[in-house]
């Protein structure tokens, strides 16, 4: 079933994508993302000594810091905080700086909609810019469920609200390969990355939450596709910042 | 070792560089213990390089080069320049500056504890005798030490302090492996001094 949306786009269209890196001096590494009028800064400082408490001092440790574009931070924001650190935590190599924390500021440009997801690609892009090993890439899509049952992809601010139910979903980057087709088969099927990390707010059905998850799957193609892209192109070409 | 050309495309972090059989995964790269592939871990231009032919492990090396690295981080096992920051009765602080040729970023804080200044007598060692604040000295990582610092050591005749000034403000010239002199007033002073030319 199609639907009208404000902005004219179809069900399945994400907004307009901008990524640039490497735009803040001080920090080891930054990225801003925006999807539409929603725009997130992130800045990466690190790898520092020593850990957290309560943190495992044979690992790394990831410290995210959410700063709103106005006002105080408040439990949203905590929560927000706590996801993007269980997910960045989950594509980090943790043990290759033990006993160290890098500290990821997560800074609110402009939200219209899909905030969450916009912040996770910047502060992936972000670690990517500073030089951190990652386990893999991963992307955010947030996927809206209406009254009737349709589902829509990357809501502004507006579509949003009038959504009986949202799930903000990350996967890691598709598999691409420098050996052969085939061989990295599992058991005769091609080798699944899955999801690293669903949140959803507001209630759906099984059905509609496997619906949204394929949708979710196909255009998470497009996005690593579009991540993929810019960080190639903005490539250091000079040697003095080369590893 | 070689590296081999027309290997230079550029990868990001999860793709698959090999198997695990037929590469060693080197820098920007990892194995993936439940799959026995090497992936990336960084954004860059993959590289393979060959081994000497003495070398029993004949599998290439893949790396991931060109990125932008992030700052130098002690690890057990490498050599750091240090500035003793404090010295006390049985230890001596000291703020890491380098790791191997690389400068650190940010603020990584080692200390030297009593029987780690020096191999031999270490019962006797005066901490007083062999470290000031201000002396750099090229150090070697013990271990991770607690969340506060790095275990440092200097037992060995290549580690100890590299550069020293004198009361009189004049760096000063090592004359054995415990002494420096200050070229300016001819004092000598006591120090754990690394041998020179290592």
């Amino acid at each position: 079933m199609e639907i009208d949306r404000a902005d004219g786009r179809t069900p399945n269209q994400l907004r307009p994508l901008a990524c640039s890196r490497n735009i803040l001096n001080r920090a080891h590494g930054s990225a801003s993302w925006s999807q539409g009028e929603t725009k997130v800064l992130a800045a990466v400082y690190g790898p520092k000594a020593g850990t957290k408490k309560n943190e495992n001092p044979e690992k790394a440790c990831i410290e995210v810091i959410w700063k709103p574009k106005t006002g105080q931070i408040g439990k949203p924001e905590k929560e927000y905080e706590m996801i993007l650190k269980r997910t960045l935590q989950s594509i980090c190599l943790l043990t290759v700086n033990p006993n160290t924390t890098t500290s990821i500021i997560v800074q609110v440009v402009n939200d219209d909609g899909a905030l969450l997801p916009c912040a996770i690609n910047a502060a992936c892009a972000a670690l990517v810019d500073a030089g951190i090993p990652l386990k893999h890439l991963a992307v955010a899509i947030c996927c809206c469920l209406a009254e009737s049952g349709y589902v829509i992809l990357d809501p502004n601010k507006l579509e949003e609200q009038k959504m009986k139910a949202f799930v903000y979903l990350v996967f890691p980057n598709p598999i691409l390969s420098v050996l052969p087709e085939g061989s990295l088969q599992v058991g005769g099927e091609p080798m699944e990355h899955g999801i690293i990390t669903s949140v959803t707010h507001g209630v759906m059905s099984v059905d509609d939450y496997l619906h949204c998850l394929e949708r979710g799957r196909a255009a998470s193609a497009k996005l690593s596709d579009f991540l993929r892209r810019s960080l190639q192109s903005q490539l250091p070409s000079d040697s003095s910042k080369a590893g | 070792m070689q590296e081999t050309e027309g290997e230079r495309e550029i990868v990001t972090p999860g793709e698959v560089l090999g198997k695990a059989s037929d590469l060693k995964a080197g820098k920007g790269s990892y194995v993936a213990p439940h799959n026995n592939t090497v992936y990336a871990s960084l954004t860059g231009r993959r590289s393979i390089i060959r081994p000497s032919p003495d070398l029993p492990d004949q599998r290439p090396t893949v790396e991931v080069t060109g990125h932008k690295a992030h700052g130098a981080v002690p690890e057990p096992g490498s050599v750091v320049i240090a500035r003793i920051t404090k010295v006390m009765a049985r230890m001596a602080s000291a703020d890491i500056m380098c790791v191997g040729p690389k400068s650190v970023q940010e603020k990584f804080t080692g200390i030297i504890r009593q029987q780690d200044v020096r191999a031999t007598e270490i019962d006797k060692v005066d901490m007083h005798s062999s470290f000031r604040p201000g002396d750099i000295v090229r150090a070697l990582v013990l271990s991770l030490g607690d969340a506060r610092a790095y275990h440092l050591s200097t037992a060995k005749n290549e580690l100890g302090v590299v550069s020293a000034e004198s009361m009189a403000g004049a760096t000063m010239v090592p004359i054995s492996w415990t002494e420096m002199q200050c070229p300016l007033t001819g004092q000598t002073e006591q120090r754990k001094v690394a041998k020179v030319g290592a």
